[in-house]
């Protein structure tokens, strides 16, 4: 390998007979005079002199390849491999042209690859791209710890391993994944999520989609790769293991709530929860208040004072009349569809069971180093983090502030938030309920240890501010061009890279980090677990519907043959027989056996009476 | 340049177009299947070649090499006397990565040159002497290309020795060294095939000139274009064409409608089809008719012209160049 043509203080072309360069690779160019700098290949191009790119003029068959290839000769050999390669650091003077070049040694270029000390302290997330040929030269620390997925079989690592230390976050604080659907994206959220319980760190991951759960392991894994996960993490679903107290809900919290559970909250409707809620209120209190106030305005104020003078009444009647006439004078500006509408919304978020339950079982899960996944549908997820996030998160600021004070407090650990769909939580251009608590986070997170790891298909619908604080960021396969040029803002990726962005295979990203102060390539390791579900829905259709339709077979078997003429009667056995099938019609009995027929397990013959079905 | 083009030259250029094409209407009013008729009855015969597969031609050639032979010339910018030639000949081996190079500098300037030119002459004033020293040029060539054949052929002991030209050059070239390596070839069991991509033969119309008398002087490719199909071939008969020890075939191998011809050794005439096939199957689709490897022995022993002034202006003295390889014509402005 040498240096060849014209040089720079940036750049080199690096031919090749011999080895192949891969892009990202690093390698030394043995320039005395400049110290022996390192460069990364950054373009990499083959060529054959004698496969010419030609129009026009003859062109080499493969037959007539493959021919020389037999009689002892290989065109193939005369390759040349070509790689543009970039100084890591600028030369003082151009590289000297034709000096030679050379692949590292894993030790040479350590520096440039891992940046923590301490393995056992570190996440193994994957393995560097481009670094292949470091693997002889790998201490045996570094050796057989970040196995890879090869279309769905495991490979042994091959290269180095590429390792995140949670404690550079203290520097440079909070992580985003970014990539379209199909990327690996998910994929690698799950192998950050198991690293993040392998450190014991706490954490609470919002999964709208339900897939992070760690208990089964990863199809095929191999036995000494295996870990188990089941006591590292706790799984809560909003409304049924977790919810809020509703008598610990401020009146913004509330309307926050109210307005997630049905598309926003008018003005009015704020005024009037703001009126209507008291401190310390129940859900009972409130919502019969809200109750009362609504009828109250239904009747009318004459009304109540008219049937309070001119009827004979109860006294339990009475005073529910007086409490009306003093919710009258009380409430008396607010419109009567207002109200209806806020109980409405209410009545949703109490049916999703939220008010029946606390975040205690949050709180014990992160105070015991777990990783807390909270799980729900989009809409409550959002509404319930904010409230869940505000509470731990002040809970720590709380121990924090009373340390500097050098005050006793209760002891509060430092947390990371993890969460999928990032765009619904803190989104760009409008207001969302978890959004302002997520700015906070994002913008003094780190002087109290809570940071944060944001995962989202749409980096351009993700709020700036929070965009900006992701001190490191992965990016896998993107291919819509607003998110590519989002990216191109946002990270330290050259054009060659996010060129290459929406070819990047599932499972690879690139790493725009500060802690690494250039961007790697990296492929993520296999993961240990696996997604619950990864059944394709059209695979369960499909044997969902055999699985009928052999019960049905089970069921007529014994009617055998079956004439056209009494299906009438077989349908009302079938009927009385339970059969889950609906079965409305003689038509679609009769559709049902020739399905039958179709797969050859009955057989159809005319008779003088009609069909019989065999 | 001139933008105003003459009268003259429009009218000339129209004539020659009419000349040339009474000159070859009569042989286009030849029916094709006629044609072939005549030629199959009165000079050789039409035969099909075949595209060997990945086994047969590993079978056949066993392993051994087959060598390309080719040779180039580069001389500098001058004419005759002034001028420097760097003469190169090449046989590339297809197994183990084996070449051997002969190279000579020619030097029409230096005293021995000249001497051997006089010789040539002898004594008639009428030729000029541009054209010998063409003639002793292509003699040299010839002779290294043969030297390093012969090299090959020793080392080797290939299957197959393949020239890029006809072998008659190499005959009438260097008629000494020619039978040696001919001993040897036939002694060694070397197949040696001579692939000429610009026939420059006339053997049809002189065998024809008595039925068709307007045939003559036309040359074989002119007669034979587009007459033989993609992947036929027209063996000429040794009894009606007498060309020494040598027999010469004509091939179409790909595409191209012309055809190339192919020089064997009467001897070794008997293995004509495995050769024709082999260079048939060596052969790109749509090409221009010429086996690949001697393509690429070819590409290899050219040296670019500026390689060559590079070589020039590193190994000669700068005032000898100026002096006397440096034509006035390099320092025109336009």
């Amino acid at each position: 390998m040498q240096v060849v043509g014209i040089t720079d203080q940036q750049e080199v072309w690096v031919a090749s007979k011999e080895v192949k360069l891969q892009i990202n690779q690093i390698l030394i160019i043995e320039d005395e005079d400049l110290d022996n700098p390192r460069g990364e290949v950054v373009c990499t191009q083959s060529y054959n002199r004698y496969i010419p790119l030609s129009i026009g003029q003859s062109f080499v068959d493969q037959t007539v390849l493959e021919s020389l290839r037999q009689i002892g000769y290989n065109l193939e050999q005369d390759e040349i491999n070509l790689a543009k390669v970039r100084l890591l650091t600028e030369a003082t003077y151009p590289i000297k042209p034709g000096c030679s070049v050379r692949i590292p040694t894993f030790e040479e270029v350590k520096d440039l690859l891992i940046k923590s000390p301490n393995l056992d302290e570190a996440m193994v997330l994957g393995v560097i791209r481009g670094t292949e040929d470091l693997t002889s030269s790998l201490e045996p620390e570094y050796q057989g710890i970040a196995p890879l997925l090869n279309n769905g079989e495991f490979v042994s690592q091959k290269g180095v391993p590429f390792v995140f230390d949670p404690r550079a976050m203290q520097q440079y604080p909070h992580i985003g994944i970014f990539g379209g659907s199909g990327s690996g994206k998910s994929f690698g959220l799950r192998v950050f999520l198991e690293e993040i319980m392998k450190l014991g760190l706490p954490a609470l991951m919002f999964d709208p989609h339900f897939e992070m759960d760690f208990s089964d392991p990863f199809p095929g894994i191999p036995e000494d790769y295996r870990k188990d996960f089941r006591d590292r993490f706790a799984i809560f679903q909003v409304g049924q293991e977790v919810g809020v107290q509703f008598e610990k809900l401020g009146v913004k919290e509330l309307t926050d709530l109210l307005a997630a559970s049905g598309g926003g909250l008018s003005e009015s409707m704020v005024n009037a929860v703001e009126t209507v809620h008291e401190r310390r209120d129940s859900f009972l209190s409130f919502r019969n208040r809200l109750e009362g106030i609504r009828e109250a305005l239904q009747m009318g104020k004459s009304k109540i004072e008219r049937v309070l003078k001119e009827e004979a009444l109860n006294r339990q009647k009475e005073e529910e009349l007086q409490q009306y006439l003093e919710y009258c004078n009380k409430y008396g500006s607010l419109p009567v569809s207002t109200v209806g509408g806020i109980i409405w919304r209410l009545d949703r978020l109490n049916r999703s069971g939220l008010f029946n339950r606390n975040i205690d079982p949050v709180i014990n899960g992160l105070q015991s180093g777990k990783l807390v996944v909270i799980q729900g549908p989009i809409w409550l997820l959002g509404v319930f983090a904010t409230y869940v996030l505000g509470h731990v998160y002040r809970k720590r600021r709380e121990y924090r502030d009373a340390q500097l004070r050098r005050e006793a407090a209760e002891y509060f650990p430092p947390f990371l938030i993890v969460t999928d769909e990032a765009h619904n939580f803190a989104p760009k251009g409008y207001d969302s309920p978890a959004k302002s608590i997520i700015r906070e986070i994002a913008q003094e997170g780190r002087k109290y240890g809570a940071f944060l790891i944001l995962a989202t298909q749409r980096p351009t619908l993700l709020d700036e501010t929070v965009t900006a604080q992701l001190n490191t960021k992965f990016v896998f396969r993107t291919v819509r061009g607003t998110d590519i040029a989002t990216i191109k803002e946002e990270t330290d990726l050259r054009p060659e890279e996010s060129r290459r962005l929406p070819y990047l295979r599932s499972g690879d990203a690139f790493v725009s980090s500060a802690i690494f102060g250039r961007t790697l390539s990296v492929r993520i390791r296999a993961a240990k677990t696996t997604s619950p579900h990864t059944d394709n829905p059209f695979d369960e259709l499909k044997s969902k519907r055999r699985q009928k339709e052999d019960e049905f077979f089970e069921l007529i078997k014994d009617k055998l043959p079956i004439m056209e003429a009494q299906a009438l009667e077989i349908l009302k056995d079938l009927q009385t027989s339970g059969f889950e099938f609906s079965l409305d019609s003689v038509e679609q009995l009769l559709e049902q056996l020739n399905q039958l027929v179709r797969q050859g397990k009955l057989v159809k013959e005319n008779s003088p009476f009609g069909a019989v079905y065999r | 340049m001139s933008f105003i083009i003459n009268e003259d030259l429009k009218s000339q250029l129209r004539t020659v177009n009419l000349q040339l094409k009474r000159m070859y209407s009569s042989a286009a009013a030849l029916d094709k299947e006629k044609f072939r008729h005549f030629v199959a009855e009165e000079i050789g015969k039409f035969g099909r070649l075949e595209k060997m597969s990945s086994k047969t031609l590993k079978e056949l050639v066993g392993g051994k090499a087959i060598i390309g032979v080719d040779g180039s010339i580069n001389q500098t910018a001058g004419s005759y006397p002034h001028y420097l030639a760097v003469l190169q000949a090449l046989a590339k081996s297809t197994v183990g990565d084996y070449q051997v190079w002969k190279t000579a500098v020619h030097v029409p300037l230096l005293k021995a040159e000249r001497e051997r030119l006089e010789g040539l002459r002898a004594g008639n004033k009428d030729i000029a002497s541009i054209f010998l020293d063409s003639k002793v040029k292509d003699t040299k060539l010839a002779a290294l290309e043969l030297a390093a054949a012969f090299q090959a052929a020793r080392e080797m002991k290939p299957f197959l020795i393949m020239f890029d030209g006809p072998l008659r050059r190499y005959q009438t070239r260097v008629p000494e060294e020619w039978t040696d390596f001919v001993q040897y070839i036939l002694r060694e069991n070397i197949l040696v095939v001579g692939v000429i991509e610009e026939v420059g033969t006339y053997l049809i119309s002189g065998a024809l000139k008595e039925s068709y008398p307007y045939l003559e002087g036309q040359y074989d490719r002119e007669l034979l274009f587009g007459q033989l199909d993609p992947g036929e071939y027209l063996e000429i008969d040794e009894e009606k064409v007498q060309r020494g020890d040598l027999r010469i075939c004509f091939l179409r191998t790909s595409s191209d409608p012309q055809i190339i011809g192919l020089d064997m050794l009467k001897g070794q005439f008997s293995c004509f089809e495995a050769v024709s096939n082999l260079i048939y199957t060596l052969t790109p689709q749509d090409g221009r008719g010429i086996p690949i490897w001697l393509d690429l022995v070819d590409s290899e022993v050219r040296i670019t012209q500026s390689m060559l002034d590079l070589l020039v202006d590193t190994y000669l003295d700068p005032e000898l160049k100026r002096k006397l390889f440096a034509p006035k014509r390099e320092e025109r402005i336009y």
